[in-house]
This record gives C-alpha cells, structure tokens and sequence, in this order.
C-alpha cells in the first residue's frame, strides 16, 4: 500500500461521521441498502480509490445541488446522472432515517408518560 | 511534498469558505502528506499517529473553516499547529494507556503464579491478594475479579458468577460489561495504590 492509499483509506473512514460530507450520505445509504463500497464503486463505474475522493467531497446541497454535483462529477470523471440519482437517493434514506429515529424517541417518550402517569397514586 | 504556495493556499481557503464541494478533498490531497512530514520531522513520532492527526486536523478546519484567519499566518503554520497538538495528545494518551496497562497486568501476575488455593506459595501474593479481599466484600464479585484476571472473557460465564438475570441476551451483554468495568476500575485503583506503597 502507497503512503497516499494509507492515508486516503483512512480520511474516507474518519468522513464517515462527518456530516458535512459525502460520505456521511453514502454511508447511510449503504447501511440502510446493505451494499458494500464495491458495489458502490460498480455503481458509478469507478474504482475504489475514486470512491474514497468521493467520500471526502462537501454533500451537494439545496439550490447549488446540480451544480455542485455537475462539478464533482467532472473533477472525478464520473458519469452526472449516474452521480445525481445516487446522492438524491443517499440523501432520502439519510432524511427518512432521522425521520425514523425522531419518530422512535417519540414512541418511547409517549410510552415512558404513560408509564410514569400509570405508577401514580 | 511540500506545501502549496501561499496564493494557492489562499485560494483552497476561499474555495473552501465558500462550499465548493470539491474544495475537501483538494485540501486532503495537498496538504495531508506535507502535514505528516512536518510533524514526523519535529515529533519524531510513528507514521500511524502522523497520519491520524493530520486528517483530524484537516477535518477541525473544514467543520469550521472560519476559525482560520489569514490575517494571523498562513493556513499550513495553522493546520501544523493543530495536528501538532493532536499528535501530542496521542502520544500522553498512549503513555497514560501503557502505564495502566503496566499496573493492571502486574496485578494479574499476582493472580496468575497464587489463584486461590495456591496463594500460600508465596506471601506477598498473599498479602496483595488479601489487599484485594479488603477492597472487594462481595464474594460474587471476587469470584468475577478472580475469573477476570485469569483471562476469561465470556459473558456467560460472567453473568453467571455475577448473579446476572437479565431478559435479553443485550440487556445481559450490557450488564456484564457494566459490571466488568467496575471491577476493572477497582483494580486500577489498587493498582495505583500499591505502586504509590
């Protein structure tokens, strides 16, 4: 492994739980679609390597979001639609994954006062 | 490799301020090896705790780029300065980490030549062992410490030692775990204890 494999292997890592980053998004959706970084690089039609940059890039977001996608696919050849749809992907199941645990810690926080008002005299 | 130049620094740092998307990884790739060098060359310290530091110092300015001011230096003195700091925090951490290690793993010699019925062989196992009797009344939980330092690291065999009932195989997993640090902390303490005697 090169010096530059070493260290970009573990940047991706450490973006991971960035959530400025792109690889907060594609991580999530990873998790939630159980696919692995390979499948990921298939996907996009690029190597590993080219998934790790990817990883450290700002997440495209609100008005500049094709834009911003037009230019990260440029920087790393990559195909713009192809890119576009897997980040609007990343970014629904990243939204309905906080949505989920919101509504979870809400369940519980109901069902803890109902607990809490039952205990009463 | 060396730094970039102060115009191109400057203009990574506009670019970064103002959300290109891509300005992140530009700065990994310029200035990730140059950092590591630079605190290599001044810290003599491992290639892995270089690299480490360098990209958490990286990731501190791009969660707030605006801490930096180019009025105060360039960005590279900046950056430095912060992968510096973490490189040092990890070298006191390590030490720190080693030097519980030390005092924990003394303990388990102890226990390891004089488990139980073997404590007579020798009477400053005895003594200590006695230490530890004095520090820990409940006999579940010598039972558990006396597992512990002998290696065993099955939460089955914890739980059972320990009086664990719990619903779930989690709720269980947690609860050893919770009880496991506990212990550990204890002979930590003791550890300190007879180093300071």
């Amino acid at each position: 492994m090169t010096n530059r494999e070493n260290w970009l292997e573990s940047a991706a890592r450490r973006a991971q739980r960035a959530t400025w980053s792109l690889g907060w998004n594609l991580t999530r959706l990873a998790e939630l679609e159980g696919t692995s970084s390979r499948e990921l690089a298939a996907e996009l039609n690029c190597d590993a390597a080219t998934v790790q940059w990817l990883f450290l890039c700002r997440s495209p977001t609100g008005e500049r979001f094709a834009e911003d996608v037009e230019r990260i696919a440029s920087r790393f050849s990559l195909d713009v639609k192809r890119l576009a749809g897997l980040i609007r992907r990343a970014d629904a199941v990243t939204a309905l994954a906080a949505w989920g645990h919101d509504a979870s810690e809400g369940i519980l926080v109901a069902a803890r006062d109902r607990q809490d008002d039952q205990e009463k005299p | 490799m060396p730094f970039p130049s102060s115009e191109a620094e400057d203009a990574l740092h506009q670019r970064v301020l103002a959300g290109d998307p891509v300005a992140p990884a530009d700065l990994f790739a310029h200035f990730v090896e140059p950092l590591m060098s630079a605190i290599q060359h001044d810290l003599r310290c491992d290639h892995e705790n270089a690299r480490d530091s360098s990209i958490e110092a990286l990731f501190d300015y791009l969660r707030s780029p605006s801490i930096y001011s180019p009025d105060r230096g360039r960005l590279c003195t900046f950056l430095t300065q912060i992968a510096k700091h973490k490189a040092v925090d990890r070298i006191r951490a390590r030490s720190a980490e080693a030097r519980r290690e030390q005092e924990f793993s003394s303990l388990v010699e102890v226990r390891e030549s004089a488990p139980n019925e073997r404590m007579e062989r020798s009477a400053e196992a005895q003594k200590l062992w006695q230490k530890i009797e004095q520090v820990v009344q409940d006999e579940r939980d010598r039972l558990a410490l006396a597992l512990i330092l002998d290696g065993e690291r099955s939460t089955d065999a914890l739980a059972e030692t320990l009086g664990i009932k719990a619903e779930t195989p989690l709720e269980r997993q947690r609860a050893v775990k919770r009880h496991r640090d506990r212990l550990v902390k204890i002979l930590e303490r003791l550890g300190e204890k007879l180093r300071d005697e």
